[in-house]
């Protein structure tokens, strides 16, 4: 009877801590390749596209093409760069001190949380891929554009967070991601040529942890 | 006799006297007429635009739209970006004022070969796409109408929003259940004409 008392007991407790971790967890990874595999600069011109459990035709990428954005009056100044993600209107807004910058509708995540709290750009890559989901909401996109990876001390890099530019679906201003903020791919080249770190190539890291703060919010 | 004279002067000055300090009003104006109205110029407005660049920046969904008396004309263009060179009319046509056309943000498709168009009137919103090219579709449709298609193909459910697309030719439709209130959402996929139910609802 003991027996049977303590093994219930163990497989309890075994339960319960499962049910914490997966409580903590539930903000996980991004994508699913991007936990698993290092996130890093891919361009693959030609692959094709599954976005849920569609065809999605992929843009070719040539960053030698790419034409550096420039906005009079703004990226000149030394203020501080700052984007806020508005979770609950679906609006990205980013200023260059107290100066609007852009305002934009994104996607945020549906199918997966998008984390909220402060965090810095870590990473820029022209071009990456990302996949995960199962079933009808299966997607696995290369040639994601313009992608900037965020973090901070909860959220580690490794959990492959970030903004990015979209081409597979448009549906903006409304939740559409599985984590990530997507931007139209237009808006999305716009920040990227704007935040901090500057653009040094096809993948720029941030130095000394310079990168632009990045704040997402409920909104509610 | 004098007495007489007296009286009738005095009576001449104070009827006198009174017509100055109160003058009467002489001036005649004109009643309106209920049965004719006299015609009036009323020339077409200042044509306003409205446009909406394709996510990925290459093509351009213009609207113009001119107000003439109590109509509202409206035409919509298609073009690539920068040149505009192939600008292409989509469609073209007059509503009376209380109804309204606009472009939605998410109007294209991603792959840039569709776009939606949203009327709006104090009963009923509706959606049509049309096909970026102008091409028509099967029967010689020049748009598909959303809500009739709907109505058609879907029971119980009444369409409450069309927020943008959730793949190349699937368009995003939020509907409710008209017994229960229930929220659903479908694809409307444009090149089969169908609506498919989803698990998830987009909000």
């Amino acid at each position: 009877m003991q027996s049977v008392i303590g093994f219930s007991g163990v497989f309890v407790l075994v339960g319960l801590i499962s049910s914490m971790l997966f409580q903590n967890s539930s903000i996980w990874c991004a994508n699913r390749l991007s936990c698993k595999v290092e996130i890093a600069l891919r361009i693959e011109n030609g692959a094709s596209g599954v976005f849920n459990n569609q065809k999605v035709a992929v843009p070719t990428i040539d960053p030698s093409s790419d034409a550096q954005t420039t906005v009079l009056g703004v990226g000149v100044s030394n203020a501080e760069k700052h984007i806020y993600v508005n979770l609950a209107t679906q609006i990205l807004s980013a200023y260059e001190g107290d100066q609007l910058f852009m305002e934009t509708p994104i996607s945020s995540g549906l199918w997966g949380k998008t984390p909220t709290g402060d965090f810095k750009i870590w990473v820029k890559l022209r071009s990456t891929r990302m996949s995960g989901g199962s079933g009808a909401d299966y997607y696995n996109l290369p040639n994601v554009p313009f992608v900037m990876f965020f973090s901070n001390s909860e959220v580690v890099a490794s959990r492959g967070f970030s903004l990015h530019g979209t081409y597979w679906h448009n549906n903006f201003g409304h939740p559409m991601s599985h984590g990530c903020v997507n931007m139209k791919t237009t808006d999305a080249k716009k920040l990227y040529d704007w935040v901090n770190p500057p653009t040094d190539g096809n993948i720029t890291y941030s130095e000394k942890d310079a990168g632009t703060v990045v704040t997402i919010f409920d909104g509610l | 006799m004098p007495l007489v004279f007296v009286v009738l002067v005095a009576g001449v000055s104070l009827v006198y006297l009174a017509r100055q300090e109160t003058p009467t009003e002489t001036r005649v104006f004109a009643e309106p007429s209920s049965t004719s109205v006299p015609p009036t110029l009323n020339p077409p407005g200042q044509i306003k635009t409205d446009v909406m660049d394709s996510p990925d920046g290459t093509k351009t969904l213009t609207m113009n739209h001119q107000q003439t008396s109590e109509r509202m004309r409206y035409s919509f263009y298609t073009a690539s970006k920068p040149d505009e060179a192939d600008r292409q009319l989509i469609f073209s046509q007059e509503f009376n004022t209380a109804q309204a056309l606009s472009i939605p943000y998410n109007t294209w498709s991603p792959d840039n070969k569709y776009l939606f168009l949203r009327e709006s009137s104090a009963a009923k919103e509706n959606f049509y796409v049309f096909s970026a090219t102008g091409k028509k579709f099967a029967a010689d449709a020049q748009f598909l109408d959303t809500q009739a298609l709907f109505a058609e193909k879907v029971e119980g459910y009444t369409i409450q929003d069309v927020t943008g697309w959730a793949a190349p030719e699937l368009l995003l439709v939020n509907a409710q259940a008209t017994e229960d209130g229930q929220k659903v959402s479908f694809w409307f996929d444009v090149t089969s004409q169908s609506f498919i139910r989803l698990s998830t609802y987009f909000f």
